[in-house]
C-alpha cells in the first residue's frame, strides 16, 4: 500500500523534475493517478469522491484568492514603476559590493517576496545587480538565496495560509515555530548572500551588520505572525529590514564620495500604495469591533462522515471556513484598489493601465491555479482515503527517531519538485502531520521544519533556477546557478534540521 | 487529434481557464449531487472533472 500511496507524488516528481513539465501537467497527472489508484486499490466509492472534490474546492478557493489578489496588488505597483522606483533608489545609499548585495538582494528581496514573491525578487534584482557589476552567477545567486527564508510569510502568507489549511492547525499554533525557524535561517541566508558577494572576507567585515539586519527582520517577521499578521509578516520583516538599512547602507556607504541623490519623494510615494496594506491589516487584526463585524461573516460547507470499502473513515464535520470580509484576500484587494487610486492621483499611469494590471494578473495566475487546483484536489483524495496514513506510517518506519532531522528535507524536495513553498505544503503538511503523530512528536514543529525546508528548497526548484537565469543573463548556464545554490541552501536546511531535532526534545 | 491539440496548446491561457473553471464548478455540483444522492449526476460531474485534468494534461 506504501508503494501505491506514493505513487502519485512520484508522477509529479519524475514529471516536474525528470520531464521538466510545468505544475500544471504535472499536477493533472498526479491526480489522475491518485484518483486511479483511489478507486483501483484504496476503496473509495462515487459518494466519498464526490465529497472530497467539494471538499477540496475550499481549500483551493481559500488558497488562490490570496494568491490572485497578491499578484493583482503587486501588478498595480508595479505597473506604475513604484517596484523600479524603491529598486533604483536603493544603490545610492551605498558604494560597498557587499552592503549592496545585503540591502537589495537579501533585505529588498525579502520586501518584495513580503509584497509579491511568484518569482518576482529574481526578476526584479538579478538585472539590477549585473547593472551594479556584479558577476551574473553572483546576481542570479543572490536574491535567489536573499529571499529564500521570507517565502512561507511572504506572498501575503498564502505559503503560510495553505500550511493552516491542508492540516486544520491554526495560526496561533504553528506561526510561533515557524517564525522562529524562519528568523533563523534567516541569519544564515545573511551569512549566505554576504559570502556570495565577497567571500570569506566579506563575511568576516559584515557579519556585524548581517546580525543586526537578520536580527531586526527575523523579529519583526515573528511578532507580526505571532500577532495574528501572518498574512503580512514577511512583508513586515522585509520593511523592518528596509528600515533598519538604510542608516546601516549610509555608515557602510564605501569608497565612493557620492553615491547618487535620492529622490525621497518619489520613493515615499512608491512605497505609500503599501502603506495602504499595512495600515487596513492593522485596523481589521487589531481593533476588536472591525475584527469581529468582519468575522461574522463566514462561508463553509457540512460533511458527513465518510468510510472507504476498506474501512478508512474521516470523521463528519464542516470544511475549511472562509471569512468572507476579513479574508486575507479581501484586504489584498482593498489594499490594491487604494494604491491604485494613490498612483493614479500621482500620475504614474499610462493610458490602458487597469486593463494591462488585470490582463497580466490574469496571464499569469491562471496557469499555476490549474496546477494548485490538480495537486490541492490529489492531496485532500489521498487523505480521505488513507493513502497519506499508509505514507504517514510507511515513513515512520523507516525513519522513526530520524524524521525531525529529515522532516524539512522532505518539505524541501517538495518544494524542489513543485516548484512552490505553497504547492509543498499542500502536498506534504498532512503526511508530515500524520507521520508526526504516529510517532508522538509535537506537530507544530514538525509542520514548521516541513514549510521552512519548503521555503529554502523552493528557490532551488528548476523552475524558479530557469526564471533566475533568464533575467540574470545566465540562460543555458542553469546548471552553474544549481550547483552553486544546492550548497548554499543544503547547509541552511541542515540548520533547520538541527533547529527541529532540538524542538522536538523541549 | 494533433491538430486539436496544437490548438489548445496555441490557446494555453484559454484551455486553462476552461479547465480551471470547469473543475471548479463540477466540484461544487458534486457536493450538492452527493446530498441529493444522484449517482447519474455525480459519474458526470465526475468525468468533467476528469476530462479537465486530461486537458491540463495535454496543452
Amino acid at each position: 500500500m506504501f508503494w501505491l500511496a506514493i505513487t502519485p507524488i512520484g508522477v509529479i516528481l519524475v514529471l516536474m523534475v525528470g520531464l521538466r513539465w510545468g505544475a500544471s501537467r504535472a499536477g493533472a497527472a498526479g491526480y489522475l493517478s491518485a484518483l486511479a489508484i483511489a478507486i483501483a486499490f484504496f476503496g473509495a466509492r462515487l459518494e466519498l469522491l464526490a465529497y472530497t472534490h467539494a471538499k477540496a474546492l475550499l481549500l483551493i478557493i481559500d488558497v488562490l484568492l490570496i494568491i490572485w489578489t497578491a499578484f493583482f496588488l503587486y501588478r498595480v505597483a508595479d505597473e506604475a514603476g513604484a517596484i523600479r522606483v524603491i529598486g533604483q533608489s536603493l544603490p545610492h545609499l551605498t558604494a560597498d559590493r557587499g552592503m549592496q548585495a545585503l540591502v537589495i538582494g537579501w533585505v529588498f528581496g525579502s520586501f518584495l517576496q513580503g509584497v509579491g514573491g511568484f518569482g518576482v525578487p529574481m526578476a526584479v534584482i538579478a538585472p539590477l545587480l549585473v547593472g551594479l557589476g556584479f558577476s551574473p552567477l553572483s546576481a542570479v545567486v543572490i536574491p535567489s538565496v536573499g529571499h529564500s527564508w521570507a517565502i512561507t510569510f511572504g506572498s501575503l502568507g498564502s505559503s503560510f495560509n495553505a500550511l493552516m489549511a491542508a492540516t486544520g492547525y491554526s495560526w496561533e499554533e504553528l506561526a510561533a515555530p515557524a517564525a522562529l525557524f524562519l528568523g533563523v535561517a534567516g541569519l544564515g541566508v545573511g551569512f549566505v548572500v554576504a559570502h556570495a558577494a565577497g567571500g570569506w572576507a566579506a563575511v568576516r567585515r559584515l557579519s556585524g551588520t548581517v546580525l543586526i539586519l537578520g536580527g531586526a527582520m527575523g523579529t519583526g517577521q515573528y511578532l507580526a505572525a505571532t500577532s495574528g499578521l501572518w498574512n503580512i509578516g514577511g512583508f513586515i520583516g522585509g520593511l523592518t529590514g528596509l528600515v533598519v538599512g538604510f542608516p546601516l547602507a549610509r555608515w557602510h556607504r564605501g569608497d565612493t564620495e557620492d553615491n547618487g541623490s535620492l529622490d525621497w519623494h518619489a520613493l515615499l510615494t512608491a512605497i505609500s500604495g503599501y502603506a495602504a496594506l499595512v495600515v487596513l491589516t492593522l485596523c481589521i487584526q487589531l481593533i476588536p469591533i472591525i475584527h469581529d463585524t468582519l468575522d461574522k461573516y463566514r462561508f463553509t460547507l457540512n460533511f458527513p462522515r465518510l468510510v472507504t470499502t476498506l474501512g478508512h473513515t474521516t470523521p463528519a464535520g464542516p470544511g475549511r471556513e472562509i471569512p468572507l470580509f476579513r479574508h486575507a484576500s479581501m484586504i489584498l484587494l482593498v489594499s490594491a484598489l487604494i494604491a491604485y487610486l494613490i498612483y493614479h492621483r500621482a500620475g504614474w499611469y499610462k493610458d490602458g493601465a487597469f486593463l494591462r494590471i488585470v490582463s497580466g494578473t490574469l496571464k499569469r495566475v491562471i496557469t499555476s491555479s490549474v496546477g494548485i487546483t490538480a495537486m490541492v484536489s490529489m492531496a485532500v483524495l489521498m487523505q480521505h482515503v488513507g493513502m497519506t496514513d499508509a505514507l504517514a506510517q510507511g515513513l515512520s518506519t523507516a525513519m522513526g527517531r530520524a524524521f525531525p532531522a529529515l522532516s524539512p528535507w522532505m518539505g524541501a524536495l517538495g518544494a524542489f519538485m513543485t516548484g512552490s513553498n505553497t504547492n509543498s505544503n499542500v502536498v506534504f503538511a498532512a503526511l508530515q502531520m500524520r507521520t508526526a503523530e504516529l510517532l508522538g512528536f509535537p506537530v507544530a514543529i514538525i509542520l514548521a521544519a516541513q514549510t521552512s525546508g519548503a521555503a529554502l528548497g523552493s528557490v532551488i526548484a528548476p523552475t524558479k533556477i530557469v526564471v533566475g537565469a533568464s533575467t540574470g543573463g545566465m540562460a543555458g548556464r542553469e546548471g552553474e546557478i544549481m550547483r552553486k545554490m544546492l550548497l548554499y541552501i543544503g547547509i541552511l536546511i541542515l540548520l533547520i534540521s538541527f533547529l527541529a531535532t532540538i524542538g522536538v526534545m523541549l | 487529434m494533433k491538430k486539436i491539440i496544437q490548438g489548445l496548446r496555441d490557446a494555453k491561457l484559454k484551455t486553462h481557464l476552461i479547465v480551471f473553471f470547469a473543475v471548479m464548478v463540477s466540484s461544487l455540483g458534486l457536493y450538492f449531487a452527493a446530498q441529493n444522492g444522484s449517482n447519474g449526476i455525480m459519474w458526470g460531474l465526475l468525468l468533467v472533472v476528469v476530462f479537465g485534468n486530461l486537458l491540463a494534461l495535454v496543452v
